[in-house]
């Protein structure tokens, strides 16, 4: 009886040493290891032409910014068009997009959907097959929020000289950093997922993450693996697993940095936490067993970190039901080991396992140069437990109702909280 | 070049990539935050070893008078107090000849009777509650509070239900705070060796912080021990598995990380950088 309890507690133990161990091994990697940042140098070259589509429903409040900002960049303009993919919005977006479109013809070419599945990934596959300019090499996708510099889509393009390279991913940098607890604790999370996290994965010759926004696809290499999946919720770590189960590299360009708007509060937040769980799970049952029967061109190491990719949402769950076992064992005074042993090994294990997400972040933030932001470390605690509660509870709710099917598909997107006609941020005083 | 011989060659290679990084007037052209990284040299893996092995060495030799001084602590505590209890000492033994005493609380846990899981109940209901009433800018607030009411929910369940005895005493308890506390102290200048001396602080600060670190744990450990004893003799063994799992090596850990987060936000050393960029060693 007490084995029942015993063993799966070791087995979560386990888990959780590996996810340990993996977060100080990427921090040090980030600080000492030998960097990749491909091509990010490229001034000047026979530019592909691109696509960049900006999928939207209802973006009428920062729809506007981030075409302002994509018409100011620096790729030659007649390589460049620019698809606003708006699907079935009920607010000003559809007029805002026409209105860009009459004064910048054949620049802006909005693809204006009224059927047919909703939601991101569904609009991203139609107009990927059917847009106008939709046939350019490249295709890059911003959500509408962002706000990209003006040399971001040459460095975002940049990785795709190499003809290896099926994906590119730049970093997502909150704008809004200042508005709450809440954004401040976003932000030092983005910098340790960004700055350390899918760095270290690119140095390591890993799997980064291709992340849905900032970000792009070679469209030989979407064709080759059947276009953007519409029924999901993560079309983008679902691609990232089919083009790597397919050969192609996933690349990430730390320097190609994108402002984003993040949730300023937590009802928000917990919604968009909850969303990336269930379209992360969905893809950890759709590829862990391709992945795990390790096609040849895949190595051992990018099989090891994919399924740990994958799994990144189940371990919230995992290390609820740890929590419930420990509790259970302790109630019944079951000691796993002799006395000053296993409080020396509970003690090692507190330690070195919960400060091991505090040292990526704090890494992270002090290679960005802003320290004043540590302060606030300690905090992230409460993030982590309204993640924690969120992503199992959606885990749970995703598990239950896993046998029904249909289409169920909807619209789901971060709220916004930018003031239409509001002028752009530009990041400056922030901390 | 031919006919030079390979230190010169080295020299020449290292002036031309410090060139790549001298701007105006001499001055320093920092490298995008995308590209920083931190540079192992001699001076760092030695200072970082010293710092770290030598403040284990430190706490250890240490040990003997952190046990003495715990337990005056504890006698004095007492007395102010009022808690009435006897304190004993009991003695451990490291390998390497180490010896120490740690206090031990000889006294009996007081059980909860019928009254006292009334109270409970109605005061977890009271938090359960008052986690909905909070409003949504205190989201964490709520969640923690829920937290807390269903660990002291288990607990009132335990002994409401079970036939057996509660398998813990006070005297376990509290020996099992001081000795994780003991171990998170010792664990201090290794990880801090591991996760803080790599960065480009001035060496003082390093070692400061190593020594403030260990203080405020000396002092923290032994008082949040004593208040945990306090509460649960005012208020039973009921309380005990909501302070050991939430309120003991946890506050213990995250007081590592505050002051790990405020050292960080420290400036850097005079003349060094957290750069140059790992890619352009060679």
């Amino acid at each position: 009886m007490m084995l029942l309890l015993v063993i799966p507690l070791y087995l979560i133990i386990g888990v959780m040493v590996i996810y340990t161990v993996r977060h100080y091994c990427f921090t040090l990697n980030r600080l000492f290891g030998r960097h990749r940042q491909p091509y990010v140098d490229i001034g000047s070259a026979a530019w592909p032409r691109i696509a960049v589509f900006i999928p939207c429903h209802n973006e009428e409040k920062v729809v506007g910014h981030m075409l302002d900002a994509l018409l100011a960049g620096d790729y030659p303009a007649e390589q460049l068009a620019i698809i606003p993919i708006d699907d079935r919005s009920r607010d000003g977006t559809r007029g805002i997009l026409d209105g860009y479109a009459a004064r910048f013809p054949g620049r802006v070419r909005p693809f204006h959907r009224d059927g047919g599945k909703p939601g991101k990934a569904a609009a991203l596959r139609d107009a990927s097959l059917h847009a106008e300019g939709a046939d350019a090499d490249i295709h890059l996708v911003f959500d509408a929020d962002y706000l990209p510099g003006r040399g971001l889509l040459k460095q975002l393009v940049a990785p795709f000289f190499d003809i290896e390279v099926g994906a590119v991913m730049g970093r997502v940098v909150p704008i809004n950093v200042s508005k709450s607890l809440l954004t401040r604790l976003l932000d030092l999370e983005r910098t340790g997922g960004y700055q350390v996290d899918q760095q270290a994965r690119m140095n390591l010759g890993l799997i980064p993450q291709y992340g849905g926004t900032v970000g792009g696809v070679r469209r030989s290499a979407l064709l080759a693996v059947g276009g953007w999946s519409d029924d999901t919720l993560a079309e983008d770590t679902d691609m990232t697993f089919r083009l790597v189960l397919a050969g192609w590299d996933v690349a990430y360009q730390n320097r190609s940095e994108c402002y984003e708007e993040v949730p300023e509060t937590w009802p928000s937040r917990i919604a968009q936490i909850k969303r990336w769980a269930r379209g992360h799970n969905q893809s950890l049952a759709r590829h862990w067993w391709a992945l795990l029967k390790r096609p040849a061109h895949v190595s051992r190491a990018k099989v090891a970190d994919g399924l740990l990719l994958l799994c990144v949402y189940v371990v919230g769950p995992l290390l609820v039901i740890g929590w419930g076992l420990a509790l259970t064992l302790y109630y019944l005074g079951v000691q796993l080991a002799p006395g000053l042993l296993v409080i020396f090994a509970v003690a090692m294990y507190s330690t070195l396992g919960n400060f091991a997400a505090f040292f990526e972040v704090a890494a992270g933030a002090r290679l960005d140069g802003s320290r004043g932001r540590l302060r606030l470390l300690p905090f992230l605690i409460i993030g982590f437990l309204v993640s924690l509660v969120s992503v199992s509870w959606a885990t749970l709710v995703q598990l239950l109702t896993s046998w029904r099917r249909g289409n169920n598909h909807q619209w789901e997107k971060t709220e916004r909280f930018r003031a239409p006609g509001m002028a752009v941020p530009n990041g400056e005083g922030e901390p | 070049m031919p006919g030079r011989s390979p230190i010169a060659a080295l020299e020449g290679t290292r002036r031309l990539e410090a060139l790549r990084f001298r701007g105006h007037k001499g001055g320093v052209i920092a490298p995008h935050r995308a590209m920083v990284g931190l540079r192992w040299t001699t001076w760092r893996f030695s200072t970082t070893l010293v710092l770290a092995l030598g403040g284990l060495a430190g706490f250890l030799a240490l040990l003997p008078r952190l046990g003495q001084g715990w337990q005056l602590l504890f006698l004095r505590a007492r007395d102010f107090l009022g808690l009435g209890v006897p304190i004993g000492d009991q003695t451990l033994s490291l390998p390497g000849g180490i010896r120490f005493t740690l206090p031990v609380v000889a006294t009996h846990t007081p059980l909860p009777d019928a009254r006292v899981l009334w109270i409970a109940g109605i005061a977890a209901a009271a938090l359960f509650l008052l986690s909905f009433l909070l409003p949504e800018r205190f989201t964490p607030l709520r969640y923690f509070l829920r937290l807390l009411v269903l660990l002291q929910a288990s607990a009132i369940l335990f002994f409401v239900v079970s036939r057996d005895p509660f398998p813990y005493r006070l005297e376990d308890h509290v020996f099992i705070l001081l000795t994780a506390g003991l171990v998170v102290m010792g664990l201090v200048p290794l990880l801090l060796g591991l996760t803080l001396h790599v960065f480009d602080l001035p060496l003082w600060r390093k070692l400061l912080l190593t020594v403030l670190l260990l203080l405020h744990l000396a002092v923290f450990v032994p008082l949040n021990v004593l208040l945990h004893v306090w509460l649960v003799m005012r208020g039973t063994a009921i309380v005990m598995p909501v302070l050991f799992l939430l309120f003991g090596l946890l506050l213990d850990v995250f007081i590592f990380v505050a002051f790990y987060g405020w050292a960080l936000s420290w400036g850097g050393a005079p003349g060094q950088r957290d750069a140059p960029p790992p890619v352009h060693v060679r």
